[in-house]
């Protein structure tokens, strides 16, 4: 009878373990909903419109032949609308706008102390912060894709399929490259603004391998090669030596698992000083 | 304890007007800005611009290129290598080159500069001394002004001393004496468009993400916008929707001013001295003003309304 009953310390043990875990998943949502509604209910939501609604403008003016699909236009759409302003500019907007500030607001508002103090492990609170941004990102970026396709009349709907995978793979690069800049960095968003805005286009226009290392030339690369077949044409080969759509998927993915590791083991090991 | 124990008194001494105190505003604007590193990074990469000048610059002076190459590369940067007519260009270049950084630069210090007064609520404390929201204004435009002049127009101005200098008598400089006048003027409209425009978006925005959104867009992606739409209806007066082309052209007035000043605008074919490529750039040039001169003036009025001493809370 003795020996069937459990010992005490085994008796309260289990039920802490299993209410531990419980406890610790339901932080883990709260934190992930609380990031998720305190980032699309922000200012940057509001200010992130301005360069959408500009772009859908600018579709409406410029019209690229909406009713007839020719070869001409769909190379107009992709090199004017799809490289040089929303993969070049609006993505990364799109991006920054909520990847620098998922950490780095809470860095700005001194409210990551409080965060750190709860007895959830780092790794989890990064990852519900990049789990929050993620869907924000990528329902934005792709949501506002389909309506310039739309807008854009029958090209639109044919470049929506063959540059779907690359917007969804730079999203992926910028959200977790902007990560690593804004567990790294205090002031995350400039960081972000300098590389998207100002190292993209000098490190884009220069001769050489030097461009590999930014994420618009593989999501260019990848756009080039999947237009190629509707008559999408890549610049100068001394400027640009694309490289293939699959060897830039390949690329893209991996500097956004790259970012995302040590943005894990820099979050988890680096002490801020800078939170009080 | 009584207030006469703590040698609490009133200040004995001649006031001066508050205006001085938009000095401090700037000074204490200064301090915020170069005590960060971040800064000294952005200030740092916008300083690349001006060593290629600067060296572009020395080279051609210095070194016995032949005079086709002399030329060509002079006007890939702007300057003629004659000291009269064309040089302008480049000065009016290189501030407009400078474009970029000094955007990240000002996307940068509105949060600091003016957001972090309305966030931190330390706004009330600024306008509970002896000035009121005007010199709180003027001292912020000011402070963001003088931002932008040390990229731009003191740059300009040092590559103006640089090209004389390396001369081998004072033949440039003498007659070019306008070309400074006229940086200062272009660069004066620069700082004012770009200080009235970022004083009253910080003071709405007040945080650095939603201010380097806005700021960047209607930067980089109006300018990207307004080219395409040039090429596709063959029409320049697109470019009228991107506020560093206005701000270029009004430089080009500025610059035009100071040759009319000068007495060397010559009628008929050379009307515009090299400045202005036809009438009709010279005509969208006034378009220009006249925008700026509207934005600033809607911008101004409702910085006026957001500075407050005390928050109204609904």
């Amino acid at each position: 009878m003795a020996s069937a009953t459990p010992t005490p310390a085994a008796a309260t043990v289990a039920p802490q373990f299993g209410a531990g875990g419980v406890r610790l998943f339901r932080a883990w949502t709260t934190l992930l909903m609380l990031s998720f509604n305190r980032l699309f209910w922000s200012m940057n939501t509001l200010m992130v419109l301005f360069p959408l609604v500009g772009c859908a403008l600018f579709l409406v003016w410029r019209r690229y032949d909406r009713w007839t699909f020719a070869e001409g236009s769909f190379r107009a759409f992709s090199e004017e609308f799809m490289i040089f302003l929303f993969t070049s500019f609006v993505v990364p907007v799109c991006a920054l706008a909520y990847a620098t500030t998922s950490v780095g607001g809470d860095r700005e508002d001194r409210t990551l102390l409080f965060l750190l103090v709860r007895p959830v492990p780092r790794w989890l609170i990064l990852l519900a912060k990049l789990l929050a941004t993620l869907p924000l990102v990528l329902g934005l970026v792709l949501t506002s894709f389909w309506v310039y396709c739309r807008l854009a009349g029958p090209i639109g709907e044919k470049a929506f399929w063959i540059y779907l995978t690359p917007v969804f793979y730079m999203t992926l690069a910028y959200v977790s490259l902007f990560h690593l800049f804004a567990v790294t960095f205090r002031h995350s968003t400039i960081v972000a603004l300098i590389y998207s805005l100002f190292m993209e286009f000098l490190l884009g226009n220069m001769p050489g391998l030097v461009k590999r290392i930014a994420v618009n030339f593989y999501g260019r690369s990848m756009m080039y090669d999947l237009g190629g077949a509707e008559g999408l044409r890549s610049p100068d080969p001394e400027w640009f030596v694309p490289v293939s759509a699959w060897g830039a998927g390949c690329s893209l993915l991996g500097i956004s698992a790259g970012a995302i590791v040590l943005t894990l083991l820099i979050f988890s090991l680096r002490e801020y000083r800078d939170l009080t | 304890m009584g207030i006469d124990n703590v040698r609490y008194h009133g200040w004995e001494g001649e006031l001066r007007t508050p205006w001085v105190a938009c000095a401090a505003i700037i000074r204490v604007a200064m301090l915020q800005v170069f005590r960060r590193k971040s800064y000294w990074v952005v200030i740092g990469l916008g300083l690349l611009n001006f060593l290629l000048f600067w060296s572009i610059i020395y080279a051609v002076t210095q070194f016995d290129i032949p005079r086709d190459d002399q030329d060509k590369l002079l006007g890939a940067f702007g300057f003629s290598s004659e000291a009269s007519g064309g040089q302008e260009n480049g000065y009016i270049m290189f501030m407009q080159r400078q474009s970029i950084i000094v955007m990240i630069l000002l996307a940068f210090s509105g949060s600091l500069l003016v957001g972090a007064d309305f966030r931190f609520n330390s706004l009330p404390f600024y306008l509970s001394r002896r000035i009121d929201r005007r010199h709180y204004i003027v001292g912020k435009l000011l402070a963001v002004g003088t931002l932008v002049s040390l990229l731009t127009t003191v740059p300009a101005l040092l590559l103006f001393l640089e090209y004389g200098m390396f001369t081998s008598s004072l033949d440039y400089w003498r007659d070019n004496w306008q070309t400074p006048v006229a940086v200062i003027a272009y660069g004066l409209v620069m700082s004012t468009v770009l200080s009235v425009l970022l004083v009253t978006l910080s003071a709405y925005l007040q945080k650095m993400a939603p201010i380097a959104i806005t700021w960047s867009s209607l930067f980089v992606m109006l300018s990207t916008m307004s080219g395409q739409l040039s090429r596709r209806a063959a029409d320049r007066n697109w470019h009228l929707l991107d506020p560093w082309r206005d701000i270029r052209y009004v430089g080009k007035l500025c610059f035009y001013a100071g040759k009319r000043l000068a007495g060397e605008v010559s009628q008929g074919a050379n009307a515009y001295y090299g400045i202005f490529a036809n009438d009709d750039e010279f005509r969208r040039s006034l378009w220009a003003l006249l925008i700026l001169v509207s934005v600033c003036t809607v911008a101004i009025v409702a910085l006026v309304r957001r500075v407050r001493a005390v928050e109204i809370v609904n």
